[in-house]
């Protein structure tokens, strides 16, 4: 039993040990000429443009939801007009980041994580390296690179979708003018807001995109471990992207006030 | 699998319009904070701020021309607020406006107001100028002064109770002119005496006439009745005449007080 | 370019020998997979090792290759001393290799063309269009597979798959090929086919070749040599024929 545990615990830090590997050999292969545009071009594609859809309708929904959520209890200490402010302070500094890193995590993540995994257990992985190719270079960096580019892109349209979504929302019940709610929203925000809100979105667009290559990429050689990969990738993703907002709460509190 | 043109102009799309999102934002948000219009500063010490925050509004005529761009504790009572104000507001600001500290709305930010100014000069304001700070609305001391207000006011209210309950229960000449009849019975009084005394004169007169008549026609007499007769007589209606003179004052002094 | 592949060909007819093992050792955790291989391979030999499923002969190419850095021994490709080269020097000896995996392992977002322009673009560097369609098509022709060039990998027979595979590797035109179990999976005739069309290219494109393979029928059609494998070591060697013959018991298990 104990030494289960114990193994359990060595094999936990031999994997982040891995990670740091992965990660210096990223960096590596990051700075080393021939950058794969192509590659990475049809990476911003699959992973940017193929999950806008989902992104944008799930921030759309959030932000329709919230509003009609907040609504009666703003009303009920007269306070309906701070509705436009509550909705942009929530949506951009946490709601759209967050749930737009987590959806990713589940369709970008899992999918880098399948993906990889299929090459590692089809052998294709290694016939790149055998032949001389550079699978780091051309599998890993550019889409590490797409999902740390997009994500961040996928928050800014979903945060405009979800305020859009709110916007519909309050429109519902009464109505106000879309020049009115925009000036709202705006006023309501500062730089102190929108830029850790926006950093944050980087650094989880990274992680994502690390953690299904790291788990795709080191899968085991098994029809199962694809799905095992996916899976892992997902929560492990999940799990990092919440670390990081703490993280960055905390740290852009400290900097800012 | 390559990528079609096709799907690089759509990767492009979707580039652009997050890319113009951002910057959309951070000109909107910046615009509001007044980065890139042209900016003067003006400053004002202040002793207490209220929690006025870095990047709250400045106000003037009720809109939002400009931040706080600064606070700084100079001394235990000076604060000094720097404001950065839109270049294009400067002409209608002049040098003898005045900075206060308001709140917007009940729950509101804090935000600094600027009082246009203009009654003692209309020179415009420059970049860099100290104006003249009015120290913010201190609830503490609204309450004690209200608080005084509503003291006075009670001490007042009770004076004038009092008085009003002297008048009542007829103290004081104003309260016996109100409220005693005697004083109006002693007047009729008098009237009437006057009233039985002229008609006593009047008695008198007509018997003095009789006897005046009567020795006027015994002539051994006659001629000492004539110059006695027009003696008395004249003594009589001297007398007659204060009488009536007397009377008539009595009653007309009496006349006002009825 | 082909400045340095005449070069390198030169190096390659200075050493008789393209491969030179001796006293090779690997094992895995406690397990001893290869306990002590010696293996020459001369210039334009076909060289067939025959094992069971493992009985650890796809090791030993893949020490070839430098994926798996063995325990002792020497292994020398071209001259060159495996474990001791660095990254770079391992990549260039890489695109003088080539190895045809046992399931084809192409790329599968890629289309048949993209496949082998995928090296051709990153190991030779070639920018010019006309040239790399010019090897494309060519390489696709001499394995039979030039109809199928804009297919997508999945739409493509477990034969077409290794047929790709194969043509994709000599798009580099390797010194030296390495066939990981070139016939597994196909069905007899098809198995055939691709025996047959190894030996073609080893005429054709004049290479040197070693085979791992369970398939008597493979090892029959392509042999020069045959080595037979056992317990991490090789027990018998020489022509097909001399090992059909073989006395020996556990080598005549293979062919019963």
């Amino acid at each position: 039993m104990n030494d289960e545990a114990l193994s359990g615990w060595r094999s936990r830090l031999a994997e982040k040990g891995e990670q740091v590997a992965f990660l210096k050999d990223f960096l590596k292969n990051l700075f080393r000429g021939g950058f794969e545009w192509s590659e990475f071009i049809r990476q911003c594609y699959e992973i940017g443009y193929k999950s806008f859809t989902l992104v944008g309708t799930t921030a759309f929904i959030m932000g329709l939801v919230m509003a009609m959520q907040l609504r009666p209890t703003l009303i009920s200490f007269g306070a309906e007009s701070m509705l436009p402010k509550s909705l942009a302070v929530s949506i951009i500094k946490e709601i759209g980041p967050v749930i737009t890193a987590i959806i990713c995590a589940g369709k970008i993540a899992s999918g880098i994580g399948a993906e990889l995994g299929s090459m590692k257990v089809t052998e294709q992985i290694d016939a790149m390296e055998v032949s001389g190719a550079n699978p780091m270079q051309f599998l890993v960096v550019t889409r590490i690179l797409a999902t740390t580019a997009m994500v961040p892109l996928l928050t800014l349209l979903g945060d405009v979708l979800g305020l859009l979504g709110g916007f519909l929302a309050i429109n519902i019940n009464g109505s106000v003018s879309l020049l009115l709610y925009f000036n709202k929203c705006i006023a309501s925000l500062g730089f102190s807001d929108l830029l850790p809100a926006f950093i944050k979105t980087i650094f989880f667009g990274f992680v994502i995109g690390f953690i299904g290559c790291y788990k795709g990429y080191n899968s085991n050689k098994g029809t199962e471990s694809v799905g095992i990969a996916a899976n892992s990738a997902v929560v492990v993703a999940s799990l990092w992207i919440f670390v990081i907002d703490a993280i960055v709460v905390q740290v852009s509190n400290t900097l800012i006030y | 699998m390559k990528t079609t043109s096709g799907q690089k102009i759509r990767t492009g799309l979707f580039v652009m319009a997050g890319l113009a999102v951002l910057v959309i934002a951070v000109f909107f948000i910046g615009n509001k904070k007044g980065l890139f219009s042209a900016n003067f500063h003006v400053q004002g010490m202040f002793k207490d701020v209220n929690g006025l925050q870095l990047g709250n509004n400045a106000r003037f005529a009720g809109i939002n021309v400009g931040v706080v761009e600064n606070i700084l504790i100079i001394n235990d009572t000076t604060v000094k607020v720097v404001l950065s104000l839109n270049e294009n507001v400067r002409k209608f600001i002049k040098r003898d406006a005045k900075l206060s500290i308001a709140s917007d709305g009940l729950m509101g930010d804090k935000l600094v107001a600027i009082s246009p100014g203009g009654a003692t000069t209309s020179e415009e304001v420059k970049n860099g100028d100290q104006l003249v700070a009015v120290n913010p609305f201190d609830m503490d001391k609204m309450i004690k002064k209200i608080t005084g207000i509503t003291d006075d006011a009670g001490s007042l209210i009770a004076g004038l109770s009092q008085v009003v309950d002297k008048v009542n229960h007829g103290k004081g000449s104003i309260g016996r002119l109100l409220n005693d009849d005697k004083m109006a019975r002693d007047i009729e009084g008098t009237v009437n005496q006057a009233k039985t005394t002229i008609a006593n004169v009047h008695a008198t007169t007509t018997t003095l006439n009789t006897d005046l008549k009567a020795a006027q026609d015994n002539f051994l007499l006659k001629g000492y009745f004539n110059k006695k007769k027009k003696k008395a007589i004249k003594a009589r209606q001297d007398s007659i005449k204060k009488v009536q003179k007397d009377s008539s004052a009595r009653a007309q002094a009496a006349q006002p007080k009825q | 370019m082909w400045d340095l592949t005449t070069k390198e060909t030169a190096s390659v007819q200075e050493h008789e020998n393209v491969l030179h093992i001796k006293g090779l050792k690997k094992s895995f955790g406690k397990k001893e997979v290869l306990r002590d291989i010696d293996l020459d391979v001369k210039r334009g030999e076909n060289v067939v090792v025959l094992g069971k499923s493992g009985s650890g002969k796809s090791v030993i190419i893949q020490c070839i290759v430098g994926m798996i850095s063995p325990d002792a021994g020497v292994l020398q490709v071209f001259g060159e001393e495996v474990s001791s080269l660095n990254e770079k020097e391992l990549k260039k000896l890489r695109t003088r290799i080539g190895f045809l995996f046992q399931s084809g392992a192409l790329y599968d977002s890629m289309t048949v063309r993209e496949n082998m322009e995928f090296p051709l673009m990153r190991i030779l560097k070639l920018r010019n269009q006309a040239e790399i369609d010019k090897r494309v098509e060519e390489v696709l022709k001499s394995v039979g597979l030039f109809e199928s060039i804009d297919k997508m990998p999945s739409d493509l027979s477990g034969g077409m798959r290794k047929r790709a595979g194969l043509a994709r590797t000599l798009v580099l035109n390797p010194e030296l090929m390495l066939y990981d179990e070139p016939t597994t999976g196909l069905d007899p005739i098809t198995s055939r086919e691709i025996s047959n069309l190894v030996l073609q290219i080893q005429k054709k494109y004049k290479t040197t070749a070693i085979i791992i393979t369970h398939d008597m029928e493979c090892a029959a059609i392509t042999a020069d040599r045959v080595l037979v494998l056992s317990d991490g070591e090789f027990i018998a060697e020489g022509s097909f024929e001399a090992i059909k013959n073989s006395k020996d018991k556990h080598v005549s298990s293979f062919f019963k």
